[in-house]
């Protein structure tokens, strides 16, 4: 059994429970933890007594998203928007390479699985952290959960994830803002199977995997891929495609007036101050725990 | 009746000769003679007694691709190792390349056949010109080749529908030339005729044409083209177009430089002669036999 540092892996109760775990970082996703993430899927896929995944965040968040703390670029060289010393084609062909991974294998390997996943969502539940939620098969939100996308505030994609699940009105109306969207709302628009009270989280998604498993494995697996597969036919595979492209020409086009202040934070401390600066304009959200203004 | 510049346009034998007239360019393509190319499309598409098109070239080429010569900001003054022109963000030259100004999906979609009479060199974005007709026939001395991604640049998937999937590798990835024979045998043209030959030929596929009903004509133009549409030749250019951002933008210093200092300090006949000397003898064509002069 793998020894994982940045998540944890608990069978019980016929599933097993994964917790994505940094809590000091809110779970922010880093290539460690995405490939921890893969290796447990991997023994779980392997493991007959596992019937069901439930994934799930520590310290009361789900996952604020891709890790923007950790930043090992020379400074950017502005206007060009790219890093000091290096060429538009190796930044853009690291990031198409790093995207085409995430989306297209990392995420489509998570929509095929052959057992369901189930996405216990608590808290915050934003960005990557909300794309890895929704490619779950059934996702059941805790009151206080909040999901959102601010990472479309600075230079970065939407995930067609979204328009897949809330449909092409909802998912632009929530991505082309990064606003917040809050347990109740994220029910109504259908990015969600539904809302519990916070204490009432984990044990809600252990029936449901407890009344899976009284289904037989092959038959649970054949439903899953009819809807799966299905979607997948209909081009949600071709959507993906272009959206893992679309994504790495996103978080390339850096404005100096958009980004600038990202990296300084990110080189000098302060990241939570270029947060509130960023987001400061978009308050109050009008959803979940920012829908007052402070 | 529009005032063209850069085109022909002339009724005949029951169609429409539409001339890329460009000679000293080989036809490079610019805007302009795009706008020409639709605004000529327009008046086929409202004239009744016009029942098909012929597309060709004035002089000895077909099209060279597009042209490169007034284009802002597009080879000259990159700046190393950035790979971008000074002043402009990547966010910009992305931008600018996802764009599609051609629109030579109108073409495939075209109630009127449009056919193609290739008559010397179709290089690059002439090539993919070529390919959206609906029938192409090619003169002994046509050419067809993308030697642009040889500086870096995009094939087009058209060349994967028609040629099929090994053959479009084989020269999309290469760059190489194919002469008329072997677009012939790979299915990208119907017919090699002598160049004499070339337009009397097309027209007389015009009258034959100008025998069927307009409506069961244009139904079977679409049973193909919107066939091949929905089998997932849109979704494929859709793809394709983005594509082209990558494509154009990830340029290396080690194999573009040197290309844009002999463009800039030289000229255009040196640069290609750097670009394309170390893959001749072409495996095809008027440059299969010759050294690298």
């Amino acid at each position: 059994m793998p020894d994982y540092k940045t998540i944890l892996y608990q069978k019980q109760r016929s599933g097993v429970l994964i917790t994505l775990n940094r809590p000091k970082e809110l779970n922010a996703l880093n290539e460690q933890l995405m490939s921890e993430l893969d290796q447990a899927l991997a023994e779980a896929e392997n493991d007959p007594e596992i019937r069901g995944v439930i994934l799930t965040g520590a310290n009361g968040a789900f996952s604020v998203g891709e890790d923007i703390s950790e930043d090992n670029e020379p400074p950017t060289a502005w206007p060009y928007g790219v890093p000091e010393g290096t060429s538009l084609n190796q930044v853009y062909n690291r990031f198409r390479d790093a995207d085409r991974k995430d989306i297209l294998q990392r995420q489509l390997n998570r929509w095929l699985y052959p057992k369901p996943i189930v996405a216990a969502v608590s808290g915050w539940c934003l960005g990557a952290g909300a794309s890895l939620a929704l490619t779950c098969h059934i996702t059941i939100a805790a009151d206080d959960a909040v999901f959102g996308q601010p990472q479309v505030r600075h230079a970065a994609n939407t995930d067609f994830i979204w328009v897949a699940l809330a449909g092409f009105k909802n998912a632009l109306r929530y991505s082309l803002t990064g606003d917040h969207v809050d347990a109740k709302e994220a029910l109504r628009i259908g990015l969600i199977n539904q809302v519990v009270p916070k204490a009432d989280l984990l044990e809600t998604c252990f029936k449901y995997v407890e009344r899976i498993a009284h289904v037989p494995p092959e038959t649970v697996k054949i439903n899953l891929h009819i809807s799966t597969q299905g979607l997948e036919m209909m081009g949600l595979r071709k959507a993906w495609a272009l959206n893992a492209e679309l994504a790495a020409m996103a978080r390339l086009s850096k404005r100096e007036e958009f980004n600038k202040r990202l990296e300084e934070a990110r080189r000098q401390g302060g990241l939570e101050a270029f947060l509130r600066e960023r987001d400061a304009p978009f308050q109050p959200e009008p959803f979940g725990p920012k829908a007052k203004k402070p | 009746m529009p005032e063209y510049q850069e085109i022909l346009y002339e009724k005949k034998r029951g169609g429409a000769l539409i001339t890329l007239n460009r000679p000293d360019a080989m036809n490079a393509i610019s805007r302009s003679m795009i706008k020409e190319l639709h605004l000529a499309l327009d008046e086929v598409e409202q004239d009744n007694e016009i029942r098909a098109v012929v597309l060709t070239g004035a002089g000895r080429a077909f099209s060279a691709g597009m042209d490169q010569g007034n284009r802002a900001g597009r080879r000259r003054d990159i700046h190393w190792p950035y790979g971008i022109v000074h002043g402009q963000t990547a966010a910009e030259v992305i931008d600018s390349w996802r764009i599609d100004p051609r629109n030579f999906r109108r073409m495939w979609e075209f109630g009127k056949p449009i056919i193609g009479a290739i008559n010397g060199w179709a290089m690059g974005a002439g090539s993919w010109l070529s390919l959206y007709t609906h029938i192409m026939l090619a003169s002994e001395n046509a050419v067809f080749a993308q030697p642009e991604v040889r500086h870096g640049s995009n094939t087009s998937f058209m060349w994967t529908l028609l040629g099929g999937y090994k053959n479009a590798l084989r020269y999309g990835l290469t760059g190489d030339h194919i002469d008329a024979h072997e677009a012939l045998r790979i299915g990208l043209v119907v017919k090699v005729v002598p160049a004499d030959r070339l337009l009397d030929e097309c027209f007389d596929i015009v009258e034959r044409i100008a025998k069927v009903p307009p409506e069961t004509v244009k139904i079977n133009l679409q049973v193909a083209t919107l066939g091949l549409d929905m089998m997932g030749l849109r979704d494929a250019l859709t793809y394709d177009k983005q594509m082209s951002a990558p494509a154009h933008v990830m340029l290396r210093e080690e194999l573009r430089k040197p290309l844009d200092d002999a463009r800039a300090n030289k000229g255009i006949r040196e640069y290609l002669q750097m670009r394309d000397g170390p893959f001749q003898p072409e495996p095809f064509g008027p440059r299969a036999k010759k050294k690298p002069e």
